[in-house]
């Protein structure tokens, strides 16, 4: 990564005295209007990578995944030992990469999450539709993922039982609407 | 019971990945009217949680999140643009040519009153948008990446964005100086420690 900011528009470095100005100021080549904040991230160096420590000693602890590497903690999820390599640390807890791995899939680490269907929506967005079978199915989804996990920044726990009641409601229309074309026809 | 405090609050500024360049949305609209809407991509907000910055992206049924932890930001950019004065020319223009017809070329009432709302109407679009303020493009930076900020589009809002974020970073990296001390241990550039 450089270590130098550019310009965005004329890539020509920006000098020191630009950072932090706290207002627009015109980029001294090309007079684009640009401001920049800089935090003190930018100044540090990449921290040394971990590749963990060799056995010296025979019998001494070593990782489950580098036999040849001393184990420096275990697995705070699986107990497997692991070396500095291996070791990864999120959210206060040492994990090991298999684990961080089914963490993200089962969706239990919410820091590894990037992506939530929301069903709520859905159920309520199916309870809203005027269409023969949407009505039961927002019912069903209602209730088949009343437990689901909602967004993160708006959960809307408004959503699912509304979805029951205007999918009730919808769904006892169109028992009206065909009781009454069987009987008007018979 | 006490009501817990939400995770995040929200920031504000709102923004679209569009999938075609916005402005063709404007003559699409009237091929296709509101379904032009479709092209428009995910919504994408920002807001700010306790330990990082938090990048929502929707498309209504699915939520997609990017996370920047304080301590990892680098940097935060703004770029003016020439969108603004350029949707105010532009506005300020057609605004003007139909109240130029209204009072110059048009005698029915009928005509002359659609007319001028037509006008109004441009003449209100143009006011929202000088007093919006300017417009911007701005640029998150970590170690590893730059990331386009699409939800924020104004000078202004992108101000109060980083008026928010700016202490929550400087909480977990230090004041941010002007210019870096020389003194300062492991400034960037220097080579990065060998591994051990």
């Amino acid at each position: 990564m450089n270590s130098q900011f550019a310009c965005v528009k004329c890539s020509s470095p920006l000098p020191p005295d630009f950072f932090n100005r706290g207002s627009l100021a015109p980029c001294p080549q090309c007079n684009v209007q640009l401001q920049l904040e800089v935090f003190p991230a930018f100044y540090r160096s990449p921290e040394a990578a971990h590749t963990g420590e060799r056995i010296v000693v025979e019998g001494e602890s070593s990782c489950f995944y580098h036999p040849q590497k001393r184990a420096v903690v275990p697995c705070e999820s699986c107990g497997r030992f692991l070396c500095a390599l291996c070791d990864v640390h999120l959210e206060g807890r040492h994990l090991c990469p298999s684990c961080l791995e089914t963490g993200k899939k089962s969706q239990k680490i919410q820091s590894l999450e990037d992506k939530r269907v929301l069903y709520n929506r859905q159920a309520f967005a199916l309870s809203l539709l005027p269409f023969l079978i949407t009505g039961p199915f927002a019912i069903y989804m209602a209730i088949r993922y009343r437990k689901a996990p909602k967004s993160l920044v708006s959960p809307q726990s408004w959503a699912i039982p509304a979805a029951l009641v205007f999918g009730t409601l919808q769904t006892l229309l169109l028992v009206l609407a065909i009781v009454s074309i069987a009987m008007s026809s018979s | 019971m006490a009501k817990a405090t939400p995770p995040y609050k929200r920031l504000p500024g709102t923004g679209y990945h569009y999938r075609i360049p916005p402005w063709v949305m404007v003559p699409l609209f009237f091929v296709m009217g509101i379904f032009v809407l479709l092209f428009r991509g995910r919504r994408t907000q920002l807001w700010v949680g306790a330990e990082h910055l938090l990048i929502v992206e929707s498309d209504g049924y699915t939520e997609y999140y990017k996370r920047f932890d304080y301590r990892d930001i680098q940097a935060f950019l703004i770029r003016k643009t020439a969108e603004g004065a350029i949707a105010t020319a532009l506005l300020g223009g057609i605004a003007l040519f139909l109240f130029s017809l209204v009072v110059l070329a048009v005698d029915d009432a009928f005509a002359r009153g659609f007319l001028f709302t037509l006008a109004g109407f441009f003449a209100l679009l143009l006011l929202n948008n000088v007093l919006r303020g300017p417009t911007c493009r701005c640029q998150l930076r970590t170690a590893v990446q730059t990331v386009e900020m699409v939800s924020l589009t104004r000078v202004r809002t992108a101000r109060k964005v980083l008026t928010v974020i700016r202490p929550q970073i400087e909480r977990t990296q230090g004041p941010a100086s002007p210019v870096p001390s020389p003194s300062e241990p492991g400034l960037a550039g220097g080579t990065p420690e060998a591994p051990a």
